[in-house]
């Protein structure tokens, strides 16, 4: 599947669709998931209502990182493991959401 | 009690094949069929679990006891894989404890634990914040009514939690689920593990789960026959006896003070052990040893909760 | 089974919805009337406990007719199927599709996902919540995850309850559409797209999956002949099921669904399992945001997956296939429906297949609007009429799967590869695509692009080329990111196009 974007696309909007995607498909069986997934929305309307001011998102950026790490490590499908990919890319590729390493 | 202890015979049944593997560097035979977990307790260490039942089928819902199997792209949960010959397991590597760590963080932040055995020293072991993810949202009144596939998504700034009304609507037990880390255990014992009275399930999808009635109508109205048998597998005291409930909010409860006797019902010929709880020579509760081969931790209502006759003094 | 129900009682529309799928009840044990002799006698027992597979099927029955589902109306189907009220309750509040709550016959679900989100449906939204209010059942639209309609987005589908249900997808849609489709009713609406502007490279020669599509009448089974359907089939049932198990290994084929196992090796375990019966199941639960190359062929040639089916079934021995069908695809449903109809009545599904003696048959599960039961143990318990709720694997399926038997779960993708395999051999079919990837390979192409659709391309082409052939970015525009593999996928900078 592929899904262009071109430069009209508010990519922080996409980002936060899909991260709510997962929050509302996630069945609810394991905490990896059920939470992390509610834990991973929260972290980016941070990240959307703050602005982009450099280093204002890094404490939200390593909390993305390790629920991200425990949904691929610990969740029980691949729903939960893969909840962070395209988040985890954004923020690596896209150098989305300003993160100042 | 003692005696007739002395005179069960012992089972032997069928001879077991031991299966030999490695946890963090030891070697250890276990019987065939036993879990990683038994395994790992096999060699002393020490595996946290939540939603484990030692008189249930494995769940593996928590996500606590995670370990690291070499071959296997994601951790293994401890509690519910069978151990396999010569497999590798580590339980105290880095991922392993960041997982439990990040666990432990998401539940805390997110259910009551302050009942829940153990948690505090995981917390300190695993150096878990559960704090990190923001205050914690106000309670919800509407967890009962199930949109799957909707949220209000706020602005982040609070952490989203189980809080929400405690269910009181009868007069033996009470359910707090701002407690339920929604681990199954009282489903499976309600259901085809042991009771097979069906009247609760897991409502609703994701973060909006809930064990529920059917259109959560309150007990009375349900299946529920109050056996307690939930009661006996909750790991956290989201399910607890009214009598717990009442002295709790009284603050006059006190595990120290309690003794526990274990004897043996006197309501039918079945057999079940009882273990009464006492504290201030009042029975304030009642459980059952899982390990009993007449019940293995069930009771039926008279057995549970039928003990008010004992103190009318 | 005795079971406890409060005294909510079903009305008499949802009673007879719920009939209409499962017959009359015989006996208060089944949920009639209670005489007499009822309560001398027990009925069911096993037999009764064995209807739980139904439960999904019962709740679509009522939501469909009434909209939502009531206390009454679920009481009913607990009592019908000897299912427990609350597990009947959990059931259907696991899926997005279906209400508990009172709500109006009418609701558009707008779709909010990636696809509808790079090509306005925030706009369509704003105004609609401008409109109608903010979205919920009052209101009667709700935001909706992907519908699988991204090469006309921005899409809606509009539900009109009753008997029958009207179920219409909008796509591309307006705010006006929707408030026609609430107003006035979905069948006021334009008759939807063909399902052909979902395939831009229909007609064209050299394709092989999607080769009918577009050219052959998807109702009719005398055209799907006519354009060589079933002889797949044909040369199947000669070469005898291990030979079609080698064959299919030979070829390298690759499950299409994420996790690239070979199909082959799959089938062979299965067949193998002495545990009987085997199942057979197609996950058409295609619920990837930005993904519809499985409704381009339900929708272009749905015969084609009901005789891949029936080879994948002769091959692994399977008794009884599931085709688990997400339940925004009204459309899918339609054709797919009319097209297993077709295959019974002419002897290619059911007792005695063309001949043979051997038998096997095919249904159709709806989903109701749950991504997870795309998962292959979810399906499982989706089908038996559980929360679609994911499995501990090990087991897998090959050794215990839908029933707790021996199953092959392929998605559509891969069932449909499995007619050239037939037809071209194994070995000629490995010569298509790359060494590790065989075969051709459907990609859907979707957002800000000239030509969006569903693309058959041999693997090994690289993303600038897939861009290009779907037209590229309408000019003035500049590529900013591509997301590959949908929401569980990967985001790659618009300059990284030499990626294969």
């Amino acid at each position: 599947m592929i899904l262009a974007l071109d430069d009209t696309v508010d990519l922080t909007r996409i980002l936060l669709r899909i991260a709510g995607f997962f929050r509302d498909e996630s069945c609810g069986q394991c905490v990896p998931c059920r939470v992390g997934t509610v834990r991973q929305e929260e972290a980016l309307l941070r990240i959307a209502h703050n602005g982009r001011s450099p280093g204002s998102n890094a404490g939200d950026i390593l909390l993305l990182r390790d629920v991200g790490q425990v949904m691929k490590d610990a969740s029980i499908c691949g729903l939960g493991q893969a909840a962070w990919n395209a988040v985890e890319s954004a923020i690596d590729r896209l150098g989305a959401l300003e993160e100042t390493r | 009690m003692t005696a007739t202890h002395e005179r069960t015979p012992v089972e032997m049944g069928m001879p077991v094949r031991l299966v030999t593997l490695s946890v963090d560097g030891q070697e250890v035979s276990v019987p065939e069929g036993s879990t990683l977990l038994d395994a790992c307790t096999a060699v002393g260490e020490d595996i946290p679990t939540l939603c484990y039942g030692d008189t249930l089928t494995p769940k593996n819902a928590c996500r606590v006891c995670m370990v690291e199997v070499e071959g296997s792209r994601v951790l293994v949960p401890s509690c519910s894989r069978k151990v396999t010959e010569n497999v590798v397991v580590r339980t105290d590597t880095e991922r392993v404890r960041h997982s439990r760590r990040l666990v432990l963080e998401l539940l805390g932040s997110s259910v009551d634990l302050s009942t829940t055995p153990h948690v505090e020293e995981w917390m300190a072991e695993y150096a878990a914040d559960p704090g990190r993810f923001g205050p914690p949202a106000p309670e919800d009144l509407h967890r009962d009514v199930h949109e799957p596939g909707e949220h209000h998504a706020g602005d982040g700034s609070v952490a989203e939690t189980m809080e929400q009304p405690d269910k009181v609507d009868n007069d033996l037990y009470v359910r707090d689920y701002s407690k339920c880390i929604l681990c199954y255990k009282c489903v499976d014992a309600c259901g085809t593990q042991w009771q097979n009275t069906f009247a609760i399930q897991v409502a609703g999808r994701g973060f909006e789960s809930q064990i529920s009635t059917e259109f959560n109508v309150e007990l009375p109205e349900s299946a529920c026959v109050y056996c307690g048998n939930c009661i006996e597998v909750c790991p956290t005291g989201a399910l607890s006896f009214k009598s717990e409930y009442d002295m709790r909010a009284e603050g006059t409860w006190n595990e120290d003070e309690q003794t526990q006797t274990t004897t043996l019902c006197t309501f039918c010929g079945v057999g079940c052990n009882l273990t009464l709880h006492v504290q201030d020579n009042t029975i304030v509760k009642v459980s059952s040893p899982h390990d009993h081969s007449v019940g293995h931790g069930n009771l039926c209502i008279k057995g549970r909760f039928g003990f008010q006759h004992v103190q009318n003094r | 089974m005795d079971l406890k129900f409060t005294d909510a009682t079903a009305h008499e529309d949802e009673r007879d919805a719920v009939d209409r799928l499962i017959g009359e009840a015989h006996s208060g044990w089944y949920g009639g009337e209670r005489d007499a002799t009822d309560h001398r006698m027990s009925y069911g027992g096993h037999q009764a406990r064995s209807e739980r597979h139904l439960v999904l099927e019962a709740l679509h029955a009522v939501n469909d007719r009434v909209g939502w589902i009531s206390p009454g109306a679920l009481n009913y189907i607990g009592r019908r199927l000897s299912v427990p009220p609350a597990d009947v309750y959990s059931v259907a509040t696991f899926y997005a599709l279906f209400s508990t709550a009172p709500r109006p016959k009418r609701i558009v679900h707008v779709c909010t996902d990636v696809a509808c989100e790079a090509l306005g449906a925030k706009g369509v939204c704003d105004t609609l919540q401008a409109r109608l209010g903010p979205p919920g059942a009052a209101s009667g639209w709700k935001h909706s995850p992907c519908l699988g309609v991204c090469e006309r987005a921005p899409a809606a589908m509009a539900v009109e309850a009753g008997d029958p249900v009207v179920e219409h997808v909008i796509a591309p849609t307006t705010a006006d559409d929707v408030v026609q489709a609430l107003e006035v009713g979905p069948a006021t609406l334009a008759a939807e797209a063909s399902p052909t502007m979902a395939v831009p490279q229909a007609g064209d020669e050299g394709l092989i999956l999607l080769r009918r599509v577009g050219r052959v009448d998807p109702e009719s089974i005398d055209d799907y002949i006519a354009h060589d359907g079933y002889q797949a089939l044909d040369r199947a049932l000669e070469m005898g099921p291990q030979a079609v198990v080698q064959e299919v290994i030979a070829s390298g084929l690759m499950g299409r669904g994420g996790a690239a196992f070979p199909t082959g090796r799959k089938w062979e375990a299965t067949a193998g399992q002495p545990a009987q019966p085997h199942y057979l199941v197609c996950n058409a639960d295609e619920s990837e945001p930005g993904t519809f190359k499985d409704r381009a062929i339900l929708e272009g040639d749905p015969f084609s997956l009901i005789e891949a089916m029936t080879i994948a079934a002769y091959a692994t021995g399977a008794v009884r296939g599931y085709i688990y069908l997400r339940g925004e695809y009204p459309r899918s449903y339609r054709l797919l429906h009319n097209a297993l109809h077709a295959a019974r009545k002419r002897g290619y599904l059911g007792a005695d297949i063309l001949g043979t003696g051997w038998s096997f048959d095919l249904e159709i599960r709806r989903g109701a609007g749950a991504y997870i039961c795309g998962e292959e143990t979810a399906i499982f318990n989706s089908i038996e009429g559980y929360r679609g709720e994911p499995r501990t694997k090990p087991p897998f399926p090959v050794e215990v799967g839908l029933f707790g038997k021996p199953t092959v779960v392929n998605n559509v993708e891969t069932l449909v590869n499995v007619l050239p395999i037939m037809e071209l051999g194994g070995a000629a079919y490995a010569q298509i695509g790359t060494e590790q990837s065989t075969g051709p390979k459907l990609f859907c192409i979707s957002g800000n692009l000239v030509r969006p659709g569903v693309y058959e391309v041999p693997f090994g082409s690289t993303l600038g080329e897939m861009i290009e052939l779907a037209g590229g970015v309408p000019e003035g525009r500049t590529l900013q990111a591509i997301l590959l593999g949908g929401a569980a996928g990967s985001f790659v900078r618009g300059d990284e196009l030499d990626i294969h």
